[in-house]
C-alpha cells in the first residue's frame, strides 16, 4: 500500500493510533504526512457536533405527535404523486396545463356563435324601435359655434340699498337675466364659446 | 414504558420462562417490528425511543435547524410506521431506519437549499459540558474571542457547505461514529466509496475551518 492508498484509506484516523508500518511511509512523505495530519484536525473538530444534544422535551413531544398523527390515519393516505415529483417536473407539468387551458379557451373562442341576427330580436325591442320614430333626433352639436361678445347682452340692472351688499340671488336679478337670454335667443343650438361673462350693473 | 418480551396470548408460557424473559434491549427489533405491524403503538413507541435520538442527531446536523430536524424526525418515524410492512429483514432495523433517515434529510436540504438558515439561537447546553470543546475554546488563538457558539456556528457552516452526500458521510463517520461499511450499508455504496467521499468533503471542510486550533 502506497503513502497515497495509505491516506486514501485511513484518513481521519489519529496518526498515534495508526500501524507502525503506516506509520513509517507517511514520516517518509512529509507532505502526505500533513495532508493526514489536517484530515485527523477536521475529523476531531467535526466530532465535536457529536456533544450537541437534543431538547430533553423533544423525545416525549415527537413520540406524542407521531402517536397523534398515526392515530389519524396519517400514514394511510396516498401522498400525492404531484408533490414527489421534482422541482423541474412540477415546473413542467404546470406550464403544460396552463398552455392546454389556453388552446382550449382559444378553441372555444373560435367556436362560439356570432351575434345574434335582427330575425332574433325579442318583441320587447321592436316595441323600443318602433316607439323611437316619435323621437326629435339631437342636433348636431359638432358644428361650429360662433362665438358671441359679452356686448351682445343687454346689461341687467338690479337695484339695491346703498347700504346693502347687491344680492343676485333675489328673484327680480334671476328673471331679469332668463329674460336677457330669452331675448338674445340662446339655447342648445345656438352656444356661446368662450363667454363667461354677462354685463351686471348694480346701481343703488 | 415496560412490555414482556411475550405476547399476552401466550400468558401462560411467559408466565413459565419469567425466569429467563429477556429485557427489552435483549429483544431482537424483529419482535417490536413485527408486534408494531399488527397495529401496536407501544411496539412502535419502543423503536422509537430506542433510535429517535440517533436519527435526531443524523437530521439535526444534516440541516443545522433544530425546528427542521423535529419535524423531519416525525416524518422519518411516520414513513417507517407506514413502510413497517415493507421491511424484509435483510438488512437491521437500525440499518433500515437510518436509511430511511438519510434520503429523508438529503430531499429536505435539496429542496431547502436557497433559503438555508442556521438556527443560532438554539445553542445546545450539551456544548458548555464537554471539557475538550470548553478547553478548545478557551485556547489562545488567532481569534481569542472564538466562543462556543462561534464554534458551532463555523462548524454548521462548514458543514452546510458540503454537498449532501458529502455531508451525510461527514454525519454518520465524524460526528456520528459509524463505521465506514455501516455507512456503505445505509447508502448502498462500497466501503471504499464511503472513505473517497469522507476524504474529499474533509478536503472541502479544511478551508472552512483553517482559523480553528487542532485538538
Amino acid at each position: 500500500m502506497n503513502t497515497k492508498q495509505i491516506l486514501m484509506s485511513q484518513a481521519g484516523t489519529p496518526f498515534e493510533e495508526l500501524p507502525k508500518e503506516y506509520q513509517e511511509r507517511l514520516e517518509a512523505d512529509p507532505q502526505k504526512l500533513q495532508e493526514f495530519q489536517e484530515q485527523a484536525r477536521v475529523a476531531t473538530l467535526m466530532g465535536l457536533k457529536s456533544y450537541e444534544q437534543a431538547d430533553p422535551a423533544m423525545e416525549g413531544r415527537v413520540l406524542h405527535r407521531v402517536g397523534i398523527r398515526i392515530r389519524n390515519g396519517e400514514h394511510l393516505r396516498r401522498e400525492s404523486r404531484f408533490e414527489a415529483l421534482p422541482d423541474w417536473a412540477r415546473m413542467v407539468a404546470v406550464v403544460l396545463v396552463m398552455l392546454g387551458l389556453s388552446m382550449l379557451t382559444h378553441r372555444e373562442m373560435m367556436e362560439s356563435t356570432p351575434p345574434e341576427s335582427a330575425s332574433t330580436e325579442s318583441t320587447n325591442d321592436r316595441q323600443v324601435l318602433a316607439n323611437a320614430k316619435d323621437v326629435v333626433p339631437l342636433p348636431d352639436l359638432s358644428t361650429p359655434v360662433t362665438p358671441l361678445s359679452s356686448e351682445s347682452f343687454n346689461p341687467v340692472f338690479v337695484t339695491y340699498d346703498s347700504q346693502e351688499t347687491p344680492n343676485i340671488m333675489t328673484p327680480e336679478f334671476s328673471s331679469q337675466l332668463e329674460s336677457s337670454i330669452l331675448e338674445l335667443g340662446l339655447d342648445l343650438t345656438n352656444r356661446t364659446q368662450n363667454v363667461n361673462t354677462i354685463p351686471v350693473v348694480f346701481r343703488p | 414504558m415496560v412490555r414482556a418480551y411475550t405476547s399476552e396470548k401466550n400468558e401462560g408460557q411467559a408466565a413459565m420462562s419469567d425466569a429467563v424473559t429477556p429485557s427489552e434491549e435483549e429483544i431482537p427489533d424483529l419482535h417490536w417490528v413485527q408486534e408494531a405491524r399488527q397495529g401496536d403503538l407501544e411496539a412502535f413507541d419502543y423503536l422509537m425511543s430506542k433510535y429517535q435520538s440517533r436519527i435526531y442527531a443524523l437530521l439535526y446536523n444534516m440541516t443545522s435547524n433544530k425546528e427542521d430536524a423535529e419535524d423531519l424526525l416525525q416524518d422519518v418515524f411516520l414513513k417507517v410506521y407506514k413502510a413497517l410492512p415493507k421491511f424484509k429483514g435483510n438488512s437491521s432495523f437500525y440499518t433500515w431506519i437510518y436509511r430511511i433517515g438519510v434520503n429523508t434529510a438529503i430531499n429536505y436540504v435539496k429542496k431547502r437549499k436557497r433559503k438555508q438558515g442556521l438556527s443560532l439561537d438554539h445553542l445546545d447546553l450539551g456544548l458548555e459540558r464537554d471539557p475538550a470543546l470548553v478547553q478548545m475554546a478557551s485556547l489562545e488563538t488567532p481569534d481569542r474571542n472564538l466562543g462556543l457558539k462561534e464554534l458551532q456556528l463555523k462548524l454548521n457552516t462548514a458543514l452546510q457547505t458540503l454537498s449532501e452526500k458529502h455531508r451525510s458521510v461527514v454525519v454518520m463517520h465524524d460526528i456520528q461514529g459509524l463505521p465506514h461499511h455501516e455507512i456503505g450499508e445505509i447508502l448502498g455504496v462500497s466501503s471504499g466509496t464511503v472513505r473517497s467521499r469522507l476524504f474529499y468533503a474533509r478536503q472541502q471542510l479544511q478551508s472552512q475551518l483553517t482559523e480553528l486550533p487542532s485538538s
